[in-house]
């Protein structure tokens, strides 16, 4: 499986490459008062606003460091592997802010030593833990990052802008 | 010829030929009928006869004998005319048997076996009682007495008898002939009648086939030339009944028909296949075209960085040259500050110059350091772009599928060189780093040892160890603008590396474009053909 090796406080953990749109430098926010704290802000992205998690925040503690490495995944919830060419309300998108994002690297997720990752409630995104390169990387299920009522709320206006072509 | 026209000149000879038969036979009766002229040159003939013959009938004959009988002279001229008298006799008896047998008519057989006939026989008997022996001179009468008293009145009796029966005849002859006239003239109009009952008949008979025949076929004609020209309804059947061999023939050409119509229809449905199938594959072509285009014009972009890469690296090297020979002549200053201490005394001012000349010289290499700060800054930049577009080359690479495996390698090939790049900016960084923190240490050294200078001479010994440690710091620096050097001769060849393989994948990217556009051609055509096929197809109705 190919997968965008990123980095969050110390840890290493990996995002599948077919549920990515595209990978972009991280550009100053919008941020949005009274969300939860893992939320980096909202994100224009080809005509579409998006809410994008920072992921350090969100496993680590503290804020991704301002790094040229620290790059936003803009990925897609629904649909896997479209090409970003088809159109930027393709459907709904997350960002994911995370530090050292350089690599694609081929891991295996059901390789020898492969576990399903301890899980919390806080973050259900957290997949299984695969050996790579001496050490382990973690799954991210990025669908799981944004609980869905939350998501609703934060792009109502898309859905309403969407509509109102049609 | 048509069947039409033939019909027609059949009709026409038999019209022609009829009406010869008709005008012969007319000939034939004009020719022979009562009063005809063969019936003239009989009946002339025959009156001919009747008028030289004496007419054994009438006793003319005889009894104009008898008077010669009894005139004569000579007794020996007697007996042949007795003999002939005699002759005359039964030849009209034998004529009244001939006529008996003949005669139907009663009056006429009355007047001429009856009538005309009594005083004949009281005429014979008088001449073979009276007349005969009174030529003997027996009885009591002259000849010539018997004739004039005797037999007179009975020829006279006779002869009125025999015109009353000659009147009789004639009005039969007459009554006859107009008869057979009659008959003549009703056969003439009974021919005509029936001849031209005949032909009507025969012409509406004609008429009645050739219609039948010529309005089927006329009507197959109609039907196989809208096939051939204009409507191609294979849909629309003749259905007529077969009661002929035309209405067979039709029959024929319906199923024919049928057979054709489906032999169309299946050809329809697979041409309708094979162009949906034409057009999904141009599209797919157009789709992929799009696709390699894509990775030309990214193709480009690493081209057009990694050059500005190794221009950059060129630049990088020429300062470090710079930085390089600065470092040597501070250096070489340094060791002639030092030397120059021993005569310090003399030499303070010398020393006071040389000291400002060091702090001018490093100010110059802080300077430096600062524009060397801004080009690894630069290729910093540089190097997190390539490395964004490699991973985002993959990303798209993956979603490409079969088409984008060599690409996924291309864009490893160039991650890892940005990464290089990367870590050799980050040496320099350091270096520069430390270089302009020993710099500036050293500026601030000297400004105190020009200070010292002024102030103490005890304190040149110090100085001393500061230079010395100058010296060191700039020999340290020299090696270290040697790694840099290193690390910039790698990161020019590496771009090298990258600008090759940014042309073989060009190559590759523009086979592919080429193979593709022959394909997109290929399937262009095919759908053309098909295009074509469903233009000629469009010609035959399969509906009403």
């Amino acid at each position: 499986m190919l997968a965008l090796l990123i980095h969050a406080g110390s840890d290493r953990y990996v995002i599948d490459a077919h549920g990515i749109v595209e990978v972009v430098p991280s550009v100053p926010l919008r941020a949005v008062p009274s969300a939860p704290v893992a939320l980096a802000g909202m994100l224009e992205y080809r005509g579409q606003t998006i809410p994008v998690v920072d992921l350090c925040r969100l496993l680590g503690g503290a804020p991704c460091r301002a790094r040229l490495t620290s790059r936003i995944t803009v990925c897609d919830l629904d649909t896997k592997g479209q090409l970003a060419a088809q159109g930027p309300s393709a459907g709904r998108r997350i960002g994911v802010l995370a530090e050292g994002v350089t690599r694609l690297v081929e891991v295996d997720p059901d390789a020898a030593g492969a576990v399903d990752g301890p899980t919390t409630a806080d973050v259900p995104a957290l997949g299984r833990l695969v050996p790579f390169e001496d050490g382990l990387v973690q799954l991210v299920r990025v669908k799981d990052l944004i609980p869905d009522t939350l998501y609703a709320e934060l792009t109502s206006g898309n859905a309403a802008a969407s509509e109102t072509p049609s | 010829m048509t069947f039409k026209k033939r019909f027609v000149l059949i009709g026409a000879l038999f019209v022609v030929g009829y009406a010869a038969m008709l005008l012969i036979s007319w000939g034939i009766v004009e020719e022979v009928r009562i009063g005809g002229a063969t019936y003239e040159q009989v009946v002339t003939d025959k009156d001919v006869i009747a008028d030289v013959l004496p007419p054994p009938r009438f006793m003319i004959e005889p009894y104009l004998l008898c008077y010669e009988i009894a005139t004569t002279d000579n007794a020996m001229d007697r007996g042949p005319m007795i003999m002939e008298l005699k002759a005359s006799f039964e030849m009209y008896d034998e004529r009244g048997a001939y006529w008996a047998e003949r005669i139907d008519d009663p009056k006429l057989r009355k007047l001429l076996l009856e009538t005309s006939a009594g005083p004949v026989r009281e005429f014979q008997e008088i001449v073979e009682n009276e007349f005969l022996p009174a030529l003997k001179g027996e009885g009591d009468w002259e000849p010539l007495d018997v004739i004039t008293s005797r037999l007179e009145p009975l020829f006279s009796a006779h002869k009125a008898a025999v015109k009353q029966t000659v009147a009789v005849a004639e009005q039969r002859i007459r009554s006859n002939e107009q008869n057979a006239r009659d008959a003549v003239e009703r056969g003439r109009l009974l021919a005509i009648i029936v001849a031209g009952a005949f032909g009507v008949l025969l012409l509406g008979a004609g008429l009645w086939t050739g219609r039948a025949i010529l309005a089927r076929m006329r009507r197959i004609n109609t039907r196989v030339r809208e096939l051939a020209e204009a409507d191609a309804n294979l849909a629309a059947r003749l259905d007529m009944e077969r009661g002929d061999e035309v209405g067979e023939l039709a029959g024929w050409f319906d199923r024919f028909l049928e057979k054709i119509a489906g032999l169309v229809k299946a050809v329809q449905r697979s041409s309708v296949q094979l162009t949906s199938t034409a057009t999904q594959m141009a599209a797919t072509s157009h789709e992929q075209e799009a696709t390699i285009n894509r990775f030309g014009a990214s193709t480009t972009q690493i081209a057009a960085a990694t050059k500005e890469i190794s221009a950059t690296g060129v630049e990088l090297m020429q300062t470090m040259g710079e930085v390089g020979d600065v470092a040597r002549e501070s250096a070489d200053v340094a060791t002639a500050g030092r030397e120059s201490l021993s005569g310090m005394q003399t030499s303070m001012g010398t020393l006071a110059d040389s000291s400002a000349s060091i702090s001018t010289k490093l100010s110059v290499i802080n300077e430096k350091a600062a524009d060397i700060g801004v080009v690894v800054t630069t290729i910093t930049k540089v190097a997190d772009q390539t490395n964004l577009l490699s991973v985002n080359a993959a990303i798209e690479a993956e979603k490409a599928g079969e088409y984008g495996k060599g690409f996924l390698v291309v864009a490893r090939e160039i991650r890892r060189l940005a990464d290089q790049t990367a870590g050799a900016t980050l040496d320099i960084e350091q270096t520069v780093g430390e270089m302009q923190s020993a710099v500036s240490a050293g500026v601030m050294e000297m400004d105190k040892f020009t200070e010292q200078v002024r102030s103490s001479v005890d304190r040149v010994r110090q100085v001393s160890g500061q230079l010395g440690r100058i010296i060191e710091q700039v020999e340290v620096l020299t090696t270290r603008f040697d790694l840099v050097r290193e690390g910039m001769t790698s990161q020019s060849e590496g771009a090298m590396q990258i600008n090759d393989a940014m042309g073989s994948l060009s190559d590759s990217v523009r086979q592919t474009t080429e193979s593709l556009g022959e394909f997109t051609s290929v399937a262009e055509s095919l759908k053309d053909a098909m295009q074509g096929l469903k233009g000629e197809l469009s010609a035959f109705r399969l509906e009403e």
